[in-house]
């Protein structure tokens, strides 16, 4: 049922009549709302306005509008420039720090306007002063979580990117500007995997991010634009929106160069050892030998096979002295080993004269049920010598007399 | 080649099957054809030995054996010599040399050694 309003006696209809005007104004209570003198005299106030500056009606109405405003915005001569711009553009707006008759402040959007009158005199001004202070809070609030977010993010030593899902860069902390040499208005933009030195390893790495969800210590190098090389470790997962969906990848890179650095020198040590430990000797012409230390793995037996052969190769030697006194334990693997090793000596035509076999080593050796008639075995390094020479038809004889020594 | 009584033959540096047989048949036709009594097989410019070749080989020195032949085997690479024992091929107990020159003694300490018995 249609609400139809009651016409005035005057004719007008209510709404028309100015008590109406008032009553609406007067109804107001949380904005103010003033009609001002050219001058900036305040003439009319409402509840609104009286609430908002703890100010009464009587003492807002006749006072310059000037005082609604702190002191220090007066002697900056906020308020007057304010009512220099609504005279001469029409229309003010602003935000602006307003005084409560306690002495406490509230921040206010202030919108100022000309009164037309009839004839388009211009009357007088409108003045609506909306309390914003809440807003503001809100705002401020929201701005200092933003920048504590992106100062975390920044203080990060770790390089951290994130990825649209093109692949290109939508946003990087400092330390992906100083691990890559170029600046955030460089990198953002560009595609991500044009900074490693295998681009198509890093494509594959955030792929499977958008793929997987995730990766763990993704393994790649970033290339600095002075040309060197930085090995890091990738942690990556995908972020979202408020509705969930997957709006890119969020990268974290650890620097692990020492740690590669190290490795590698661990790696070249251990190899350097490896090699001092097999050092193949000439001790007479056609004879080369070999002290074996340590236990015999394959990866040295590998090492103390190929440098015995080329030894052999090299010195022209038809005899080679391995000899085994410096091995604690023997198991079947290193018998396999030596059995190897002696294989291929002999494939070269050379004879390997095994020597230093203790008493332990000798039981082990029958225990473990190899076949070891084919090889010249003695018990000592001496004894093997002594074959040599012998099977290279050699003597050693007594310089005075010329008679054979053992 | 012939030496006297000693047949020197150079296997050619990367032999496949065809080439390898082949090399047997010649061999076993030149140990008929001639006084020979031992036989250098060279395989020092061979790279690469795979299990036909090894096979090949040993059969070979059978063969001449049976032909009343002794064969030396010289100048085997040290990285063939590794890949040979690591693909467990022994090659039997065929007499084996560094080179030519330490080859020919040992044939000829064979062939003497059986002269005697």
């Amino acid at each position: 049922m249609a609400v139809k309003g009651k016409a005035a006696a005057g004719g007008a209809p209510w709404w028309d009549q100015p008590t109406s005007y008032q009553s609406l104004v007067d109804s107001v209570d949380d904005v103010g709302i003033l009609m001002l003198d050219l001058d900036g005299t305040i003439r009319t106030s409402n509840p609104g306005m009286q609430s908002l500056t703890g100010r009464s009606g009587k003492d807002l109405v006749g006072s310059d509008f000037a005082s609604l405003f702190p002191s220090d915005l007066q002697d900056i001569g906020y308020p007057a420039q304010a009512l220099g711009q609504v005279v001469s553009a029409k229309r003010f707006e602003g935000v602006a720090r307003q005084a409560h008759k306690d002495g406490s402040e509230f921040w206010a959007n202030i919108a100022l306007a000309v009164i037309v009158g009839d004839g388009r005199a211009v009357l007088g001004i409108s003045m609506v002063v909306r309390d914003v202070t809440a807003q503001r809070r809100a705002d401020e609030a929201a701005r200092k979580a933003g920048a504590y977010s992106r100062s975390l993010i920044e203080a990060s030593l770790d390089p951290l990117v994130t990825i649209a899902p093109d692949g290109t860069i939508t946003d990087v902390n400092g330390a992906t500007e100083r691990v890559t040499g170029l600046g955030r208005d460089v990198l953002v933009g560009t595609d991500f995997s044009d900074y490693f030195t295998s681009p198509s390893e890093a494509r594959t790495g955030y792929e499977r991010v958008f793929r997987d969800g995730q990766v763990v210590d993704y393994p790649l190098e970033l290339r600095h634009a002075d040309g060197s090389v930085t090995s890091v470790l990738y942690n990556a997962a995908v972020y979202r929106d408020e509705t969930g969906e997957v709006i890119g990848v969020f990268a974290a890179a650890r620097d692990v160069t020492e740690q590669r650095l190290a490795e590698r020198r661990i790696r070249q040590q251990s190899q350097e050892i490896l090699e001092l430990s097999t050092p193949v000797m000439q001790i007479w012409e056609g004879v080369v030998a070999v002290p074996l230390i340590g236990n015999l793995d394959s990866q040295r037996t590998q090492l103390f096979m190929e440098r015995l052969l080329e030894r052999i190769v090299e010195t022209n030697s038809p005899l080679a002295i391995v000899d085994i006194m410096g091995v604690p334990t023997i198991d079947t693997q290193t018998a396999q080993h030596l059995m190897e090793t002696i294989t291929a000596v002999r494939l070269l035509g050379a004879q390997v004269i095994l020597t230093g076999v203790r008493p332990a080593i000798a039981q082990t050796l029958v225990h473990l049920g190899v076949d070891w008639s084919s090889i010249t075995t003695r018990s000592s390094l001496s004894a093997g010598l002594k074959v040599a020479l012998e099977s290279l038809e050699l003597r050693v004889v007594d310089r005075e007399t010329g008679a054979p020594r053992s | 080649m012939r030496l006297g009584s000693i047949l020197m033959v150079t296997v050619p540096s990367d032999p496949d099957d065809d080439t390898i047989s082949d090399l047997q048949v010649r061999i076993l036709s030149s140990m008929e054809g001639s006084t020979a009594l031992g036989l250098i097989l060279d395989i020092s410019t061979v790279q690469t030995v795979d299990s036909f070749f090894a096979r090949t080989i040993t059969e070979t020195v059978q063969m001449v054996s049976l032909m009343g032949g002794i064969t030396v085997l010289s100048g085997m690479q040290a990285a063939v010599a590794v890949t040979t024992t690591q693909l467990g091929l022994t090659l039997g107990s065929i007499p084996t040399a560094l080179n030519v020159d330490r080859a020919m003694i040992t044939l000829q300490h064979l062939l003497e050694e059986r002269r005697l018995s």
